[in-house]
């Protein structure tokens, strides 16, 4: 169970500000989770505080009881929050299979990295065409779905994702969803922050809308934009 | 609502700019004053901190606004005080045209050095410029003959400016003609900044790839960087010579270089006063050090161990991670004002400011993105493609071996629009990268007639041909009117023409002024990147825009908007290339498709065609795609 409770988040970009508002969030293990706004600065600003890549205000953040707010990306990784960005970038002078040796010494895995990297290839299709050559020759949906692949590998409990469909084709967005599915099923939870409503939603499915309104208490039924889908 | 933060904006403004008055006049009157302070030790200190300033602002212009890590600029400052202590006493000349040569010998050989290297960036460029230092002080070591070798030059006489002798002791006169020379530099500077070429040597410094797209002459502005900063050298160099009577090439080694650079680096941002505080900080605190320690009988290696030190501290200070609140000391004293004058109950004086947003263009245009669009029927059909603009024929890109276009043939017509689809890693963005000149590649590209396939993308841009980036690129330090206006400037440039002509263009920016104002260049607008780099695109001069996943991750109200700019563009006669996966998005605006897979077309075809070719190959659902 993840809970955010009295988050207060503003963060000064060099083309503006954002400012977000929330009393109080709770995750479910398996829900899935999609923050839908128009607005950049805020999916960007949320994304940073639930992976711990900035600390904010006011507000805390547990984690099956215990508070994490102090924590900051690789304090979470090791709990269980993985975290991928499309604004994410891969290491264009190593290769895949060395991107999933860090990542998996990263996260201590008992398995091995080429374990993980098969299990990526079944997930992903494109990954399976993808030129044995370092990172750099690849295109930006490869490299994308690379960095999906990364932030989804391990036995995460907590999968947060920023834009995970910006810039895949069809069938690659079709991959992401099918992997979806198998973390409901495997009870881990996916938080997605994406500024186009996504297409296809699973049964547990939470949207909040970031836009409207403004701040939103999920205790509050009534008070409350986001719905159940 | 909105009018009360429009009035506390404008009290703020008003505020600020009353404040940066009675700041600079606090200085200024400071500065005037110092002489009469009767302290010679004061006076030597303001000197160096003077000359500190003149080097600071020369290489801020390189460093700060270029982002190129000049390690070589004492070599400039050497040239320039060997040139004036040899016209000077070799030659015999008037300190003014020794002083003027000092400045050419230095900027020419700024351009000599800028002319190979100034292609190179990071640390190649930053070891290159260390070698012409090193090779300087070579040169000025073993010739002898001409500088004294490891003795040194002196014997260098006071200067005699119309009849007035300049006196060494005390060094009043000198201090006021360096002072008089450092507020000219800074007023050029400050000048440069607000021109064209000033918002070019940011955007250059922010973003090469973007500057080629944009239609920037980028190794002319960084010559002209590099000549201008070199002068500014040679010109220190020259009081340097006068000042200290003697000279010798173990002034002017790494060390001065790095000190330098420790102030426009530790000014962090582009402004001016940031500079102007870093020399305060830095300049000043090496020569107490040295008179401190000395009093302590301390020896020298201590001044530079303690210095060392205060510099980390300063970095460190300088680098830390702020929050999102913080105040920077000008705010501190705002509020601190605002707060007395409600007190004194003289709150009333924000009615006389105003604030005046000078424009070139029509920048409410810029802003609301859609409003040039509305009066477009969407439902009027395409005008038929007529005249061949872009002709593409047996276009071959490669990556490390791994081919990523493979004979691409199509030509594409005025008024047309094409998508370029098919899965990730087809060679969709290679091609627009190949188009635009970013990547090397083979075979035929002609723009209206002409042969683009082996210009640099800048002369392409100026050609008429613009892109977008899947990720939003921009010039971070120039703010949305600035991006907006230099892309429009830089775009509208002459493509072509010889070595002459281009410096000739890039001196004429120096003078073409910014139509903005200064807060308008600090504060960028908060739109997103994403709808500035489509409204750079699409400019009137734009013949052939490329765009690339201009839809991706974007809601229904920007889909819209890009696709009324199509319309729009094709309405004109100007043709669109779109990469995109969203395809059932973008069929009401183009006319063909192109469909590539590992590199090579798959389909080109008219949209119907592509529809039933989709059907047959059962990739996309027929009827979906349909209604």
């Amino acid at each position: 169970m993840a809970t955010v409770e009295g988050l207060k988040l503003s963060e000064q970009f060099p083309r503006g500000g954002a400012s977000i508002f929330v009393k109080a969030l709770t995750i479910a293990p398996g829900q899935q989770v999609y923050f839908c706004g128009e607005d950049t600065n805020k999916l960007q600003v949320l994304f940073r505080y639930l992976t711990g890549e900035m600390k904010c205000e006011t507000g805390t953040k547990w984690l099956d009881g215990v508070d994490v707010s102090h924590l900051d990306c690789r304090g979470l990784l090791r709990l269980g929050v993985a975290a991928g960005s499309a604004r994410s970038r891969v290491f264009v002078s190593l290769t895949i299979e060395e991107h999933f040796q860090i990542r998996a010494a990263a996260l201590q895995s008992p398995q091995s990295a080429d374990y993980w990297l098969s299990r990526a290839r079944e997930s992903f299709s494109v990954l399976r065409s993808v030129p044995r050559t370092v990172c750099g020759n690849f295109s930006g949906g490869e490299q994308q779905t690379l960095m999906l692949a990364l932030a989804t590998m391990g036995s995460s409990r907590i999968v947060i994702l920023e834009e995970p469909w910006t810039g895949l084709s069809g069938a690659a967005q079709q991959d992401v969803h099918e992997v979806f599915k198998r973390f409901k099923d495997g009870g881990i939870t996916v938080v997605c922050l994406t500024q186009d409503k996504p297409k296809q939603y699973g049964e547990s499915s939470l949207i909040v809308d970031l836009d409207n309104p403004k701040s939103f208490d999920m205790s509050k039924s009534s008070s409350v934009r986001p719905k159940l889908v | 609502m909105k009018n009360t933060e429009l009035l506390r904006e404008e009290t703020f403004a008003g505020l600020d700019r009353r404040f940066k008055f009675v700041g600079i006049a606090f200085a200024g009157a400071l500065l005037i004053m110092l002489p009469t302070f009767g302290v010679p030790r004061l006076l030597d200190i303001a000197i160096i901190s003077l000359l500190f300033a003149v080097m600071a602002a020369g290489l801020y212009l390189v460093v700060g606004l270029c982002k190129l890590f000049d390690l070589g600029y004492a070599g400039f400052v050497c040239l320039g005080a060997y040139a004036t202590r040899i016209l000077l006493t070799k030659l015999e000349w008037g300190y003014l045209p020794a002083a003027v040569c000092a400045v050419l010998v230095a900027t020419f050989a700024g351009i000599v050095l800028g002319l190979p290297t100034l292609p190179l960036r990071g640390d190649y460029f930053a070891i290159v410029t260390f070698g012409f230092a090193e090779l300087v002080i070579l040169l000025m070591r073993n010739w002898t003959g001409l500088t004294g070798g490891p003795y040194g030059l002196g014997g260098i006489p006071d200067p005699v400016f119309f009849g007035f002798q300049f006196q060494r002791y005390p060094p009043i006169s000198y201090y006021f003609l360096l002072l008089g020379i450092t507020v000219c530099i800074f007023a050029v500077v400050w000048f440069l900044r607000r021109t064209m070429l000033g918002s070019q040597m940011i955007a250059v410094g922010d973003d090469e790839k973007l500057c080629a797209v944009t239609g920037i002459d980028i190794v002319s502005v960084k010559i002209a960087a590099f000549a201008l900063s070199a002068g500014i050298g040679g010109l220190v160099g020259s009081f340097w010579a006068i000042y200290f009577k003697f000279i010798s090439y173990l002034d002017f080694t790494l060390n001065l270089s790095v000190q330098v650079i420790a102030i426009v680096i530790l000014a962090g941002d582009r402004r001016l006063r940031s500079l102007l505080l870093a020399t305060a900080l830095i300049a000043p605190t090496s020569e107490i050090l040295r008179t401190w320690l000395r009093s302590l009988a301390l020896p020298e290696a201590s001044r530079i161990a303690f210095f060392g030190m205060i510099l980390i501290l300063l970095t460190m200070w300088r680098a830390r991670p702020r929050s999102a609140d913080r105040k920077s000391i000008f705010v501190v004293c705002k509020d601190w004002i605002e707060k007395v004058t409600r007190k004194l109950s003289l709150n009333g004086f924000h009615t006389k400011t105003t604030v005046s947003l000078p424009h070139s263009f029509d920048t409410d245009l810029a802003v609301s993105g859609t409003r040039a669009f509305d009066d477009v029927e969407k439902t009027e059909p395409a005008k038929p493609p007529n005249r061949p603009v872009l002709a593409i024929s047996n276009l071959h890109v490669s990556f490390g071996g791994a081919t990523a276009l493979d004979g691409i043939e199509v030509t594409l017509c005025e008024g047309e629009a094409l998508a370029v689809v098919g899965p990730n890693g087809s060679g969709k963005t290679s091609l627009l990268n190949a188009l635009s000149g970013l990547v090397q590649c083979d075979g035929n590209v002609e723009l209206s007639g002409r042969d683009i396939i082996r210009l640099p993308s800048w002369i392409r841009a100026r050609l008429g041909l613009r892109r977008t980036f899947q990720h939003p690129r921009q010039f971070d330090g120039l703010g949305w009117d600035g991006n907006i206006h230099l892309a429009s400037f830089s775009s509208a440039q002459r493509p072509l023409g010889s070595l002459l002509k281009r410096i000739t263009a890039t001196v004429k920016a120096a003078f073409v002024p910014l139509t903005l104002s200064n807060s308008q260049i600090l504060n960028p607008r908060p739109e997103s990147p994403a709808r500035l780099q489509l409204q750079r695109a699409f400019d009137p001069q734009a013949s052939v825009v490329l765009l690339d996943e201009p839809l991706a991750g974007k809601p229904a109200s920007w889909i819209s908007d890009v696709l009324d700019r199509i319309r729009t563009h094709k309405r004109s006669g100007g043709s669109v290339i779109v990469v995109e996966h969203n395809v059932q998005a973008i069929l009401p605006v183009i006319d063909r498709v192109l469909m590539l897979d590992k590199g090579r077309a798959r389909f080109l075809g008219s949209v119907e065609d592509y529809l039933s070719f989709q059907s047959l190959s059962g990739d996309l659902n027929w009827q979906q795609l349909k209604g």
